[in-house]
């Protein structure tokens, strides 16, 4: 439909700050998203033109005592920017906002989510300067635009504040906004410039939560035919999520017609794409708040007893803490139920730069692509070359990260592949007796046959050097449960934990 | 033409007797009615009478006095226990009339006011006319007819307010001939004739949308004179909206058509009863009721009419109420026919009662349901009854009211009442006693050791082996176990259930509740194998099942943080129902904890704290069991035994949360 694109600006409010600097580019991405309204319909009948009719009176019933509550909310929707009236060529006017271009989108894929999940949950409208920033009351804020949204340094403080207690930022550039886009990215990076943003690999749970989704359809200017999410890290979790193309109009079930060079999914990627980010949101909410607990750091130069055990994490560029907390609940375990002394602090250290020989064991874990310097290389070669262990957890069982250990592998242990490690190897009984184990559920439909654990290993010397979970193990230290996780059930992590742990420190 | 849709209608036959008929039956009861003061006088006349000898089977005769001329007259409605309307000719404006039965009523039409006859409905299309006939002429079973003022109800003045069928008939007075229109505005079907003659027709069940401004009518040109109006309706559903309008020559717009433009018919009442041996005799009416949940408190007006010399009236009702005076209210549980008894006594001596069988029901035309005027007035009369004197059937009216308004309070007094003398009831009561064992342990009641003494009481009236024993032994069963701590009895009692006896889903709870008793005694791999011989209802492999079980644990999280505790169990319950070994674990049970505490179903919270123990590994969560364990008998307010929870929580695990929680909580655990 042909349009003037007459837009109006007029400033009603400013709820959160004042928009960026207007390029008129930027400007031009600013129209309705939907379909030009339908005229109302005209009334022709000529008897309508009296007052109707009365009604009689009807009964006034007493009303059910119990009322259905209402559903608890899930997602504010952040209110944002400006607002303005647009023309279409009709002469109908539609008054438009920067947070709202979509007004249906939360509503609608929460409908679609419950017709999948079962569970009814709400959305609401959040304006940063009266929010409580509490994940408990809502674990979800959701930030749609086309134009540069704009945080001040206080909201940036207090939405990284929101995410480390467990809550998490959805950015959702509704139609392909690149200006919405970097604007989101340039948050992230002022919220968590500890944590890059890193690109959601295809097998991770936020595509495989209720559907599937390989391959999703563009109803124009397709960037291809896979769905793309950045996210910042928080633990294992995706505290900001940003789409760089459209949800929100295919959660509404209508595409986006005065805007040629939009990037959006169709109706039926979008809503398979929704159901399962509202899936992962709800079912993540709890690791959030988890992990979210404080969990006390070791310092390296910290004097401790000379026969204690330290957990030694390795620092490196790629997402290298997956599980905060899950290693301090296994240490309790350690000291409970085994002989060994433990402290309950993590230390982390980086290979090159801090010495590792305090270390007997080091645990190395990650979700995404990394690399290890030269540096690291030789030192990690000398650290197992001094007889150390390495122990690697692939958080959430990813393929991405597999990939990645495999590689740097062969880059310090050149010509060693990692192999199974046989069911009835010593490591599995040292600490608990270990010949049945429990997998995730996502596992156990990939692998049915896996009942015993599996590991892999490479032996330097006749010795176990390095023990590799491809499941994740670590996860269910906690007790948390990871939906769509490719891993070890809690009771199982931990007695494989326990016996990795006292094998390494024994052997 | 409407005339042929009367199978359920007294036929409009007049009469002509002669005087000597009055007198011909030496039993018959005599009704001597006059005008109403303000009440004009008209053409035709209507009385409702109360006939102490009972309904008119087959038809009245009336007799203006003091002429003695026989006239015209029909019953327009009669039923046992109901008091008769009686359209009669009063064209003579005679001083008064005199009423009796009759064995047959000759022909007379009353042509004024409007009449409605109301049907319950039956399944039919009403789309047209003739399938609107039809169906009508199916519909046999009548509910009423009644005068009404005009043709414009959002109620069925005859009965309950759903299902029903209506045939309005008027007569109106032209004045002025012309074009007249005429139309409908209904929600159902309804159809319009005039003199016979089908005018509109707006069939199948519909809104009133296209209707409101009058667009389903039609014009017709009527000469001065009377007129004849009849409509139609069928509701299907609830929510009614009956509605004739006109337009007569010369107005801009329709309107309502308005009572005025009815012939009026003017209103009698009795002034005496003729009834030989001076007995007493009387009416009654119903008077207001408060429905709620279905259940309605119905409060009858009645007024006693005395022979001569009597001075003083006594009533006893079968629910074991009594009253005195010559015009008291009683409040009845429910309706259906009742037995009231009218003595009367000159001075000392006793004069012959009167004893009838009036039917009870809502006042039908009353539009307020349910007021808080209305329920506070009948509570208290009620209230104060003694249950165990009441019939059983009134008493579960009574608990089902109250559990529906929420009353735990007269629950519980009931409950007391009725379980003062259990055996009392014998096998009538068994489904009163069932009902309050639910009802008592609701959370709203909380009577927990007398539900389960009404569950008892039920088991021993009831015949073992029948479903309504089985099902409730199973619920007795759960009882004792989730909430009284009694696993011993309940497994007895639910070892005595008959599986096969069970219904739908009733096999595999007694499967859960039987791993649950085993649960309860410390037998773990008992319960275990109860729950795997429950099984799974969830179909292996099915890897979206865990994703939607993770988001109902976090939507029952979310309603117990806003207090919804109700929909939180309720979404835990679906979940252990669908994997059972749930029930050995502790996510499902501490949230279910802390909903219980939210609903201060303590016992209950207790109890699922003292099963997990039972259950839960050294590490997964026993620290958290034990806390909400201390939290539980804070909140029972058994402090000695939170302490003791509370040192086993800090000896067993000193560094978790749930200690340094639970020292707070109860400092004294931090020191034995």
């Amino acid at each position: 439909m042909k349009t003037s694109n007459r837009l109006v600006l007029a400033v009603l409010a400013s709820w959160v700050f004042g928009t960026a600097a207007e390029a008129a580019s930027e400007n031009d991405w600013f129209v309705p998203l939907g379909p030009p309204p339908k005229a109302a319909p005209r009334r022709i009948n000529g008897g309508e033109s009296f007052p109707p009719l009365p009604l009689p009176a009807t009964p006034l019933r007493r009303s059910e005592r119990k009322k259905q509550p209402s559903a608890p909310p899930l997602i504010g929707k952040v209110v944002w920017g400006e607002a303005a009236s647009f023309t279409y060529d009709t002469g109908d006017k539609l008054d438009i906002s920067d947070w709202n271009l979509c007004p249906g989108d939360l509503q609608q894929v929460l409908e679609k989510s419950k017709r999948v999940l079962g569970v009814a949950y709400g959305s609401e409208q959040v304006s940063l300067s009266s929010f409580h920033y509490d994940p408990e009351k809502l674990p979800v804020l959701f930030v749609s635009g086309v134009r540069s949204v704009a945080f001040s340094d206080d909201q940036v403080a207090q939405l990284r504040g929101y995410m480390l207690k467990g809550g998490m930022v959805i950015f959702d550039s509704v139609a392909g906004s690149p200006y919405f886009t970097e604007a989101a990215r340039s948050f992230a990076r002022r919220a968590f410039p500890e944590s890059p943003l890193r690109t959601v690999p295809a097998d991770h749970p936020l595509y495989h939560m209720t559907y599937d989704i390989d391959k999703v359809g563009f109803p124009k200017n397709a960037p291809g035919d896979r769905p793309a999410y950045e996210a910042t890290y928080l633990g294992c979790r995706c505290a900001i999520l940003i789409s760089p193309f459209g949800l929100g109009t295919g959660w509404d079930d209508h595409e986006v017609p005065l805007l040629k060079q939009a990037i959006y999914y169709d109706v039926e990627s979008s809503s398979k794409l929704g159901v399962d980010l509202i899936a992962y949101a709800i079912g993540y909410a709890h690791v959030g708040q988890e992990e979210a607990k404080p969990e006390l750091f070791g310092a390296l130069d910290e004097k401790r007893p000379a026969n204690e055990f330290v957990f030694a994490q390795i620092r490196h560029e790629g997402h290298w803490d997956v599980h905060p907390g899950a290693a301090a609940a296994l240490l309790g375990r350690v000291c409970q139920d085994t002989a060994v002394a433990a402290s309950r602090k993590r230390v982390a250290v980086t290979p090159g730069k801090d010495d590792l020989s305090p270390f007997p064991v080091l645990f190395l874990t990650g979700m995404d692509d990394f690399h290890f310097s030269p540096e690291a290389q030789a030192a990690l070669k000398n650290f197992l070359a001094a007889n150390g262990t390495l122990v690697i957890d692939n958080g959430l069982g990813l393929a991405t990260f597999d990939a990645a250990v495999r590689r740097e592998l062969a880059g310090i242990i050149p010509g060693a592949q990692l192999a199974p490690i046989p069911a009835d190897h010593a490591l599995y009984s040292t600490a608990l007796p270990v010949r049945e184990v429990q997998y995730t559920p996502l596992v156990a439909r990939e692998k049915p046959d896996l009942k015993s654990p599996y590991l892999e290993g490479i032996s330097i010397g006749g010795d176990l050097r390095v023990i590799y979970s491809p499941y994740d193990l670590e996860a269910g230290w906690g007790g948390c449960e990871h939906p769509m996780m490719r891993g070890f059930q809690p009771s199982s992590a931990t007695a494989i934990g326990l016996d990795v742990i006292v094998y390494s420190v024994t052997h | 033409m409407f005339g042929r849709l009367n199978p359920g209608r007294l036929p409009f036959l007049g009469l002509a007797l002669a005087p000597c008929v009055l007198g011909g039956a030496e039993d018959a009861s005599v009704a001597t009615c006059s005008r109403d003061k303000e009440s004009p006088a008209a053409a035709v006349g209507v009385a409702r009478i109360c006939f102490p000898d009972g309904a008119l089977a087959h038809g009245v005769a009336a007799i203006s006095q003091p002429s003695g001329q026989a006239v015209g007259a029909r019953v327009l409605w009669s039923a046992p226990g109901e008091p008769a309307t009686i359209l009669f000719d009063a064209s003579g404006n005679a001083a008064s009339y005199a009423f009796r039965g009759a064995a047959s009523e000759a022909a007379w039409e009353a042509r004024a006011g409007v009449t409605i006859e109301a049907r319950r409905r039956v399944d039919g299309p009403a789309d047209t006319w003739e399938q609107a006939l039809a169906l009508w002429n199916h519909c046999t079973e009548v509910e009423g007819r009644a005068l009404v003022a005009n043709v414009f109800h959002g109620i069925n003045p005859c009965g309950e307010t759903r299902d029903y069928g209506a045939e309005y008939h008027g007569w109106f007075q032209v004045a002025k001939a012309g074009d007249y229109r005429f139309s409908t505005l209904s929600d159902d079907a309804s159809f319009i004739a005039i003199d016979g003659k089908v005018l509109v027709q707006w069939g199948s069940p519909h809104g009133l949308d296209g209707g409101q401004h009058g667009q389903h009518g039609a014009n017709i040109t009527l000469q001065a004179g009377p007129h004849q109006v009849q409509y139609l309706y069928f509701q299907f559903g609830d929510n009614p909206i009956v509605e004739l309008a006109w337009q007569p020559p010369g107005e801009k717009q329709p309107s309502v058509m308005p009572a005025s433009a009815f012939i009026p018919i003017a209103q009698y009442h009795v002034d005496a009863m003729t009834w030989p041996g001076e007995r007493p005799w009387f009416s009654w009416e119903m008077a207001g009721n408060a429905i709620a949940g279905g259940q309605s408190l119905i409060e009858v007006a009645l007024t006693a009419h005395l022979p001569k010399g009597a001075t003083k009236a006594v009533w006893s009702f079968d629910d074991g109420g009594t009253a005195e005076g010559l015009t008291p209210h009683h409040c009845f549980a429910r309706g259906g026919t009742r037995e009231v008894r009218l003595e009367t006594f000159a001075g000392a001596a006793k004069l012959e009662p009167c004893a009838r069988t009036i039917s009870v029901h809502p006042l039908w035309t009353q539009l307020e349901e349910w007021s808080d005027g209305a329920h506070n007035r009948m509570r208290g009369d009620l209230g104060k009854r003694d249950v165990q004197r009441m019939p059983a059937a009134d008493v579960l009216a009574l608990v089902r009211y109250a559990a529906f308004i929420g009353d735990g309070g007269w629950i519980t007094d009931i409950g007391k009442g009725v379980l003062a003398d259990a055996k009392h009831w014998g096998a009538g009561g068994a489904e009163l006693l069932g009902e309050l064992g639910f009802q008592l342990q609701d959370p709203d009641v909380r009577q927990y050791a007398p539900a389960a003494d009404a569950w008892r009481a039920f088991l021993s009236l009831v015949p073992d082996h029948t479903p309504a024993r089985e099902h409730a032994a199973l619920h007795c069963g759960g009882l004792l176990i989730h909430c009284l701590d009694l696993p011993d009895e309940a497994l007895a009692i639910l070892g005595s259930i008959d599986p096969k006896k069970l219904e739908r889903e009733e096999p595999r709870l007694l499967a859960l509740y039987l791993g649950d008793g085993a649960l309860a005694k410390g037998n773990i791999d008992g319960a275990r194998a109860k729950y795997a011989e429950a099984g799974d209802v969830v179909k292996p492999g099915d890897l979206g099942y865990a994703v939607r079980r993770r988001t109902r644990l976090e939507a029952a999280k979310d309603y117990c943080a806003r207090g919804e505790h109700e929909q939180a169990l309720q979404v835990l319950r679906e979940i252990e129902w669908e994997t059972p070994a749930e029930r050995l674990g502790t996510e499902t049970g501490l949230l279910k904890v802390r909903a219980h505490l939210g609903r201060k179903e303590l016992q209950f919270a207790l109890a699922c704290c003292k099963h997990m123990l039972v259950a839960v590994g050294p590490d997964e969560h026993r620290a958290d069991v034990l806390f909400a364990l201390v939290q539980t008998e804070l909140a029972c307010k058994d402090r000695a035994a939170a302490i003791e929870a509370a040192r086993v929580l800090v000896k067993d695990h000193p560094y978790s949360e749930a200690a340094a929680k639970a020292k707070d909580a109860v400092p004294e655990a931090a020191h034995r």
